[in-house]
């Protein structure tokens, strides 16, 4: 029995900023098993970027990660030299932004950059190189891809981009990919193409996919387990059905509470009063709290453990302790 | 002064008279593409926005949807008179507003919040002088201290403590900078204002504040609002009537309830199955469009949707579709329903 | 008002921060102080009126007396260098003046309105940036038949114009598509409005930083023309001793060096803040 892909233990990552410490993951721990679509869902600022640059090691500057695990197939990443990083990027975990355009070198087609990226890691020879590129495109649904992968970026509209840059991160078939903020900036319809596409990727290549978003009805669509993130912490992690049915955490409640929606009647949206605690100055106590209305004692006095309260639903909150 | 009474009596008069704020017919927009040599001349155009019709009634909130390049952001600079229009007419409170140049006393009664809270408000003004501003351009007060007096109660009426009338605008938050967007869209005491995606860039949770913020200061001072959006979940929150545009036209018109119960038009219908809903379990039929949202340049001819209609037949390789009225106040343009 | 409420940001902002941090900037900014002074205090510390000749003390060279030396005519160095001061700022900071009041004109009109206004404007500074500016200067000395160092000041000015108003036209273009500019039109806001409130504030800061970085090439300019005997004879400059010293420069290069160290420390403390300015402003600006 091969244990979990990823198991995050207590991951602190941290900003050195002249207005102070970032504190801007605190503290994480995740556990994702093969196959599946894990969500972590939160607004922004609460660090999931962060967190998902961490597991790549590729935290800018002047962010350090500087504490916890990040056991990958059985190897903590935070232990591996850079060279080792170089070969697992792209190759084991790959990686898909938000941004389309900025992804890619717009100097270069689309094609001789997927092919970089297949020649680095792999050893092909030249002549397998495109027939596999080609292969890949069109298992993505472009059209055409044998004049698609000599086109330039440029020349492609945002969603083709977008599944350009899904090829880009399968093209080695990564045993995790991670995808942040994937459809944000694209229109619903193509949203849907993207998300359909993502669906078939994890069929058809049996990849485990990390999905990072604030689009809780992208998340309750695509994820069969999902985490709650808010100001460096994760507040509640379980399966879909939990979360979205039967939240514990006030947050989570107070959020599916405050969205509209197209499928029901609903009564008057509630937002959540208060604002995100300032990350580098982050009181000992919980830290959501002010905006809660569940609030007690010993919420301004502590921060709450995360605990398992049933079957792998975790919160992270003193009512629940 | 006297221009500002004439407008003000015309108003009152459109008042008692007609419920119709705003009037679109027609209305185009071309964008001409230059180059050949020197790149003067004009090779192509882009039709931002291509004969689109409707009727804003007084104390509505109309919502216009669509996508990227479906020309709602378009159709509300024309209508704000920010941008003059390649033709068509724009009524606004039944006086046209000629080439896009609108009588400045006009403007008193019009209203606008973007949708970047960052860039919408000028950084190096206080926000007395922001939301102050149409107060002094339409010589609404006499003195300092009047115009400090009303914006004070404008900030307590959106929520924010008007001891900061001083400060500036990078000293508040995204959700904080939005509200004083809207401050400043009241203080004239318009009658209708146009708000683009005013909550797209703001934080889930913070949404609802600014949504249940509109619908409170509608109530209150009787507003009509032109809301445009890509998210059909707040529009379905806080519209009353729905336009939806495709690549420069309008493909459906309806009350919000209709629309959302009975979606007509095949584009409208995709667009509502494509919205992700926060639940799991509910599992939906879902219409996946195939291709790309085409290119304004060059529209299908046509019906401009055919390319990627599911139902589509040979008449709609041929002809274009005009809005008629299907159901009881329910406005299509597709040959499926004539 | 303005310009107090200009103050008052700077003073908390970041980039305020970020400047006090990099050492070289302030450096620059302390040789900047200490020339200022020196302009602005010259009758008092020069021991003596530069300009005053002592024919006996011809070429001596640095001693209690005349801490810098003597040129051929007896001219004490020292009180040299510290009047010079006062010209090298006014024709530093004069040019830039100058420049600035045409260039920004010019750029937010052009700017802002566009269309075959901008047109001209901009075919205007293209001939303008083409004319070779030594020339000019020579021309138009011999027009006026004086060498004047205000009239020198001046030109420098009017010829450095189309940079400036090139640099502010391209903020201009930019900053005039922000919604903050189309809610002023909704609202109804003047042009003339929009232009001065809404826009220029925000295209200051990186304006002044070029202005700024401007004033050490218009004093090495001012400099090299007197080197080439161009200037005003007349002036108390630095360029003009260093002039004067370069005949003499193997029996006495005193005369030479002392203002050549002076021209080259000021251009130096206005490069090094200029950058520091740049580089604070520019994080923020990002």
């Amino acid at each position: 029995m091969k244990g979990p892909l990823v198991d995050i233990q207590d991951l602190k990552t941290y900003f050195y900023t002249d207005e102070g410490v970032v504190k801007a993951v605190d503290g994480v721990s995740i556990t994702i098993e093969r196959g599946d679509i894990f969500g972590i869902v939160g607004e922004s600022g609460c660090g999931k970027s962060t967190l998902a640059l961490s597991i790549l090691r590729l935290v800018p500057r002047p962010g350090k990660i500087v504490g916890g695990k990040i056991i990958f197939d059985g190897e903590n990443l935070l232990e591996k030299s850079e060279n080792e990083m170089r070969k697992i990027r792209g190759r084991k975990i790959s990686i898909v932004f938000q941004d389309p355009t900025e992804f890619f070198n717009p100097v270069f087609t689309v094609g001789g950059q997927i092919a970089e990226a297949m020649k680095l890691h792999q050893s092909i020879k030249r002549s397998n190189i495109e027939t596999r590129i080609i292969e890949l495109l069109r298992s993505l649904g472009f059209p055409s891809p044998e004049i698609m992968m000599k086109r330039y970026p440029h020349e492609y509209s945002g969603g083709m981009k977008q599944r350009a840059m899904i090829a880009m991160a399968l093209s080695c078939q990564p045993e995790l990919l991670i995808a942040d903020e994937p459809t944000t900036s694209l229109d619903v319809t193509v949203q849907a193409q993207i998300l359909d596409l993502l669906r078939s990727v994890k069929e058809k290549f049996a990849t485990t996919i990390l999905l990072i978003t604030h689009n809780l009805g992208v998340v309750a669509e695509m994820c069969n387990k999902v985490a709650v993130m808010y100001a460096g912490k994760i507040v509640e992690c379980s399966d879909v059905f939990t979360v979205f049915k039967k939240p514990l955490h006030p947050y989570t409640q107070a959020l599916l509470d405050s969205i509209p929606r197209v499928d029901i009647e609903q009564r008057e949206l509630k937002s959540i009063p208060g604002r995100v605690p300032d990350l580098t100055n982050i009181p000992n106590c919980c830290r959501f709290h002010g905006r809660c209305k569940y609030e007690m004692d010993v919420c301004r006095k502590e921060d709450p453990p995360l605990i398992n309260v049933r079957d792998g639903h975790t919160v992270s909150c003193f009512l629940y302790c | 002064m006297a221009i500002q009474s004439h407008a003000s009596s015309i108003a009152r008069e459109v008042n008692s008279l007609s419920t119709i704020i705003c009037e679109v017919k027609n209305l185009k927009k071309y964008f001409p593409i230059h180059g050949g040599i020197l790149g003067l001349q004009t090779v192509a155009y882009v039709r931002a926005v291509n004969g689109v019709s409707f009727d804003i009634e007084q104390g509505e909130t109309f919502g216009l949807v669509g996508e990227s390049g479906c020309g709602k952001t378009t159709t509300a600079k024309c209508i704000l008179g920010i941008l003059p229009p390649t033709s068509g007419e724009i009524k606004f409170m039944g006086q046209s507003i000629f080439k896009g140049k609108m009588l400045r006393s006009f403007r008193r009664y019009l209203g606008v919040v973007f949708q970047d809270p960052f860039t919408s408000l000028t950084p190096t003004m206080t926000i007395e002088d922001i939301v102050g501003e149409p107060l002094e351009v339409h010589r609404l007060i006499s003195s300092r201290q009047e115009k400090r007096k009303i914006v004070r109660d404008l900030l307590e009426k959106v929520g924010i403590p008007p001891q900061y009338i001083s400060r500036y605008p990078h000293e508040f938050s995204g959700g904080e900078r939005q509200r004083i967007a809207i401050a400043r869209a009241l203080a004239s005491k318009p009658k209708f204002i146009v708000a683009d995606e005013p909550v797209a860039s703001l934080d889930v949770s913070l949404r609802a504040d600014i949504l249940n913020l509109m619908l409170k200061l509608k109530r209150e001072f009787e507003i009509t609002y032109l809301f445009i959006s890509h998210d059909l979940s707040v529009i379905k929150y806080i519209c009353d009537r729905v336009a939806i545009m495709y690549l420069g036209k309008i493909v459906e018109i309806a009350p919000v309830e209709e629309l959302f119960k009975k979606p007509q038009h095949p584009y409208t219908r995709a667009l509502i199955s494509a919205v992700p809903i926060p639940d799991p379990t509910v599992k939906k039929e879902r219409i996946i469009l195939y291709g790309d949202v085409p290119n304004p340049v060059n529209p299908p001819l046509g019906c401009r949707f055919h390319p990627r209609c599911y139902q589509y037949e040979n008449l709609c390789k041929k002809k274009e579709p005009e809005l008629f009225e299907s159901r009881k106040n329910h406005f299509v343009a597709c040959f499926k329903y004539y | 008002m303005m310009l107090k409420n200009m103050y008052k940001r700077l003073r908390s902002s970041r980039a305020y921060r970020r400047f006090k941090r990099n050492k070289l900037a302030i450096v620059g900014a302390g040789i900047i102080f200490i020339f200022l002074i020196m302009a602005i205090f010259a009758p008092i510390i020069a021991p003596r009126h530069p300009q005053t000749l002592n024919p006996n003390s011809s070429l001596k060279p640095p001693c209690a007396e005349f801490p810098f030396g003597t040129d051929n005519i007896g001219r004490d160095i020292f009180s040299w260098v510290i009047w010079g001061a006062r010209v090298s700022f006014i024709v530093g900071v004069g040019a830039v003046l100058i420049e600035l009041i045409i260039g920004i004109s010019v750029g937010m009109i052009a700017g802002y309105f566009g269309g075959w206004f901008d047109h001209f404007l901009m075919r205007i500074t293209d001939v303008m940036l083409c004319l070779p500016s030594i020339i000019l200067i020579i021309v138009a000395s011999a027009m006026f038949a004086t060498r004047s160092i205000y009239l020198i000041t001046v030109i420098m000015g009017v010829l450095g114009w189309p940079w400036m108003a090139r640099v502010v036209r391209a903020q201009f273009l930019s900053l005039k598509e922000l919604s903050n500019v189309e809610a002023a039109k909704s609202i109804g806001v003047s042009d003339f409005r929009i232009i001065l409130r809404h826009i220029l504030p925000s295209a200051l800061p990186s304006v002044i930083v070029l202005a700024t970085l401007d004033i050490p090439w218009y004093i090495l300019y001012e400099a090299a023309l007197s080197f080439l005997g161009l200037g005003d004879p007349t002036s108390v400059s630095w360029g003009m001793m260093v002039n004067i010293g370069k005949q003499f420069l193997r029996v006495a290069p005193w005369v030479t060096t002392f203002p050549g160290l002076a021209t080259f420390l000021l251009a130096l403390g206005f490069n090094l803040f200029g950058d520091g300015l740049r580089d604070a402003l520019d994080v923020r600006l990002r």
